[in-house]
């Protein structure tokens, strides 16, 4: 096992919501409690539906945000506080792509001046080389350099997530968090720039995190998948292990929910989607659960190797601590 | 209900706390009242007397105290020039303001809107662009042109009307007439935009597609809706009906409450401009309360959003 | 595929604006002119008398080719007087509007940059000054302060302050939460970068509608503040302290007073009507 290059500790993450103008701030937890680590060189892939904290979990992981308890290490070292120099400085190392890459992108200014912004910003190389580099920047990611004396609204959405490539790979980072870098893109395109990331990440040896919704996207550019449901990880492992045999029962729902499959029966999920204001007591997922039993409804599972294989899941009846109750699939 | 109304008031007394603050530190920070009201080269006694008289002579705090405690029991000083109560003062002038104000908030609203009913009912028409563009004139022409050319041609050329004074209704004619068409121009383009904005709302085109009559649209769905921004300004009218009328009183020698504040300025009467001030201010929150609570009467997303708060 | 076929070109054919908006771009291009180059074109000096000619009628009604607009009761010439009424009424504006845009875009991002107990106070400012009619206000402060030319700018820079307050507030909190500017932010770069070089530009069309619309309101302002004779004082001269003063002689001269009442309209109304035009043209979300 490679040396992690980031570890999260405990990250938990609140926000308090305030319905009227006078109702008691409601406190909602996007992310509560969850452990995770990056290997030096390799891309986790987090899965899970939209309102699960994922997004929250790759801003904190990039230190956009301060978790209200846990910890963050990057390469040994705490993540310093946002805004302050050395966090600055350190967005050298870590870098993000975003979901919608014309929101991203400043509409005055042109592809070539905002993909030098980082070499700018932490002074990197001299004023001379800087056409060359952006030049080399396109390139690698698939544009041309020319494209560069273009304006964000004048390119297409893959071209314009292809030019947040390649800013975010400007100041050379270690690690490169991608939040949904598909969802926004039109199908045809996607597949091109999920191939882009793959090979970028395996020719830079990134470290990557990769969230998305779409498991098939994630299995495409993950060496190791986590699913997250409200706000934990529920299960966690090698790709084609957690695709071919989810331990989890919301894992398996996803598996099975994967439209094109055949011979899979697929696992219709019970009562409403999660509301993370309004967390159930013990596991969060037992009211939609088809194998819940009364411990689920008290005890919040662990997430910890699976008897027998080892796979890491968060489950009662995944680890065989209690037999599935089929109470409501009966 | 009663917390959003519990909430405004806060606000309100929160403004017009501002203002009495403001009006302090200004008249603290403008340097001593006593030299400027005394004049340089009063004799130094005199000064004192006059220092010890207003209180000039405690420290910061102790005036402050005193001045917000003296206001909200109501006494607001009285006149420097002539030593009557600015209070008193001030509420003679008001009727005679009022007298301007009123008739001529009858006139923006009843021409004003209209006019912006129909311009954009009939958008782009001949009537529209005309509509608009006297509209324009009448917002870009200052009060004091407007006025000064009316006196001029209805007063000096023709001789119908007096050129100013208050002696008859017949003397508010011009004031009032000067007052409403700017304002009428005012609300004429604010209702123009606010039913231009809720005509292109897909709720319109549903419910014209559905078949209920055109007319109906507009007096059911359309002119509701485009209530909601008007009001604003119609609140912003109600407030400065005390206020609005300072050029228009200048320009007529009307003498309200506004020409009781010129000549109050001109003299430096710090009692009676802070007094004019105060009641300004405490008219403008009181509009604005009552546009909050016309809001929640005529939007019902406000008034169950104000509820729902729990 | 290349970019160009995909996504046309945003940038339409410039074409010319309609009529009435073509006519107020060339008056405040000679007003402009009039201003700037007052003291070269000015036929006399503003406070120059001509006894002989006192109260001399405009040419065309009967006054002579000396004095084309007339004189006022000192004989001092109507069109010196109004070029130099021009060049102060229009510094004066610019100068307001500046320090208008400048006061507000700067707590504004000050608000969107710090949040918290600063961008409380700056809201509470901001309500009090929207909620108050400006020229009580500065009546009450011309009341306490006197008056002086740079007292006078300051006080009328301070009108409308809190529309662009609330522009630059609202569009830079938008732009921080998500899009360009976190995305700038998250590059490394220090606020300054972010506020000055991102966000100001992309909110700098908003805030140039919003001076467009302002100025006149300053011009009106200052007209009227200076025809109440608490604005700009003897011996300088404004358009409003022009027609104020004129006012004395509208039955017997009405020209002292009628052509800075007719410089002010068409200036105001020309700006208004550009301001009305850039805002359709630039940015259609505001209103």
């Amino acid at each position: 096992m490679t040396v992690p290059l980031l570890v999260a500790r405990g990250l938990t993450r609140r926000y308090s919501m305030k319905r009227g103008m006078f109702s008691n701030p409601t406190t909602v937890t996007a992310v509560d409690g969850l452990d995770l680590f990056l290997e030096q060189g390799r891309t986790l892939g987090l899965v899970g539906e939209s309102g699960c904290g994922k997004s929250t979990t790759g801003r904190m992981v990039l230190g956009m945000e301060t978790p209200d308890a846990g910890s963050i290490a990057f390469a040994g070292k705490p993540m310093p506080r946002p805004g302050s120099a050395e966090w600055r400085s350190l967005r050298a190392r870590m870098q993000m792509v975003f979901q919608d890459p014309l929101g991203a992108l400043d509409r005055r200014l042109t592809i070539g001046q905002q993909v030098a912004e980082p070499l700018v910003i932490h002074g990197i190389g001299t004023r001379a080389d800087r056409p060359d580099r952006v030049a080399a920047l396109l390139t690698q990611a698939g544009l041309r350099p020319d494209q560069g004396a273009r304006y964000p609204h004048e390119l297409s959405g893959g071209q314009r997530q292809r030019a947040v490539l390649a800013r975010a790979l400007a100041s050379g980072p270690e690690l490169l968090v991608c939040d949904e870098p598909i969802s926004a893109l039109d199908v045809s395109i996607q597949a091109q720039v999920m191939n882009l990331l793959t090979e970028t990440q395996a020719r830079l040896g990134l470290t990557m995190l990769f969230i998305s919704h779409d498991l098939r996207a994630v299995r495409q550019v993950s060496h190791r998948v986590a699913v997250m449901y409200l706000g934990k990880i529920v299960e966690e492992g090698p790709p084609d292990a957690v695709l071919h045999d989810p331990a989890h029962p919301y894992a398996q729902a996803l598996v099975s929910a994967i439209p094109g499959q055949k011979n899979v029966r697929r696992i219709r999920l019970q009562g409403d989607p999660p509301n993370p204001a309004d967390r159930p007591r013990g596991c969060a997922f037992h009211p939609r659960c088809p194998l819940a039993g009364p411990v689920c409804r008290q005890l919040v599972p662990e997430l910890k190797p699976r008897p027998g294989d080892g796979r890491m899941v968060a489950c009662h009846v995944a680890q065989g601590e209690i037999s599935p109750s089929f109470q409501r699939a009966a | 209900m009663v917390r959003f109304l519990a909430w405004r008031s806060l606000r309100a007394f929160l403004t017009i706390f501002l203002v009495v603050t403001f009006a302090f530190l200004v008249l603290r920070l403008s340097g001593d009242p006593a030299q400027i009201i005394m004049g340089a080269d009063a004799p130094p006694e005199a000064v004192e007397a006059f220092r010890s008289a207003w209180g000039l002579d405690r420290s910061v705090w102790e005036q402050y105290l005193g001045y917000v405690g003296s206001i909200f029991t109501g006494d607001l000083g009285r006149s420097m020039r002539d030593g009557r109560p600015a209070a008193a003062l001030v509420a003679e002038r008001i009727p005679a303001t009022l007298a301007l104000t009123i008739p001529a908030l009858m006139l923006k609203l009843g021409l004003g809107i209209p006019a912006g009913i129909y311009a954009a009912l009939h958008r782009n028409s001949v009537i529209d662009r005309l509509v608009m563009l006297v509209a324009v004139a009448g917002f870009t022409i200052p009060s004091f042109v407007l006025g000064l050319l009316l006196v001029l041609v209805f007063a000096v050329q023709l001789g119908w009307l007096p050129s100013g004074g208050q002696e008859s209704w017949r003397h508010a004619i011009l004031p009032v007439v000067t007052l409403g068409i700017g304002g009428a121009a005012v609300l004429a383009r604010f209702t123009r935009s606010a039913m231009l904005e809720v005509l292109g709302q897909p709720y319109i085109r549903t419910a014209s597609a559905k078949g209920v009559p055109w007319r109906r649209v507009v007096s059911g769905h359309a002119a509701p809706n485009a209530a909601i921004p008007t009001v604003t300004i119609i609140g912003f009218m109600l407030g400065s009906l005390i206020a609005g009328a300072v050029v228009v009183e200048s320009v007529f020698s009307w003498p309200g409450v506004g020409r009781l504040m010129v000549v109050a300025v001109a003299n430096r009467d710090l009692a009676v401009v802070q007094c004019v001030l105060l009641l300004v201010s405490f008219t403008m929150v009181v509009a604005n309360f009552l546009v909050d609570l016309a809001y929640g009467l005529i939007d019902p997303r406000l008034r169950t959003g104000a509820q729902g708060g729990h | 595929m290349s970019a160009t076929t995909l996504n046309p070109p945003a940038r339409r054919a410039w074409r010319l604006p309609p009529p009435l908006v073509l006519f107020g771009l060339c008056w405040l291009a000679l007003m402009l002119a009039v201003a700037i180059l007052a003291p070269v074109i000015t036929p006399y000096s503003y406070t120059a008398l001509d006894l002989r000619n006192r109260l001399s009628a405009p040419v065309g009604m009967g006054g002579t080719m000396a004095h084309w607009l007339g004189t006022d009761e000192l004989g001092r010439d109507v069109l010196a007087r109004l070029i130099s009424s021009i060049r102060m009424s229009l510094t004066i504006a610019f100068g307001a509007t500046i320090i208008g845009a400048l006061i507000g875009t700067t707590l504004g991002l000050l608000a969107a940059w710090a949040r918290g107990i600063v961008e409380q106070i700056v809201l509470m400012l901001v309500d009090f000054s929207a909620s108050i009619p400006f020229l009580i206000l500065a009546l009450a402060v011309l009341a306490f302060f006197g008056n002086s030319i740079v007292l006078f700018v300051c006080l009328l820079g301070l009108h409308a302050w809190e529309r662009y307050a609330r522009i630059a507030r609202g569009l830079a909190i938008a732009a921080g939460s998500q899009g360009y500017a976190a995305a700038v932010r998250q590059l490394g770069a220090s606020p300054m970068r972010v506020y000055l070089l991102h966000i100001l530009p992309n909110i700098a069309s908003t805030l140039i509608v919003s001076m467009t619309l302002a100025f006149p309101e300053i011009i009106l302002l200052e007209s009227g503040l200076s025809f109440l004779g608490l604005g700009v004082q003897p011996p300088e001269t404004s358009l409003g302290s022009m027609v104020g003063y004129g006012r004395e002689y509208l039955t017997r001269a009405p020209w002292i007073l009628l052509s800075p009442a007719f410089v002010i309209v068409l200036t105001t109304l020309s700006v208004s009507l550009i301001g009305d035009w850039l805002r359709d043209k630039l940015d259609p979300t505001l209103r």
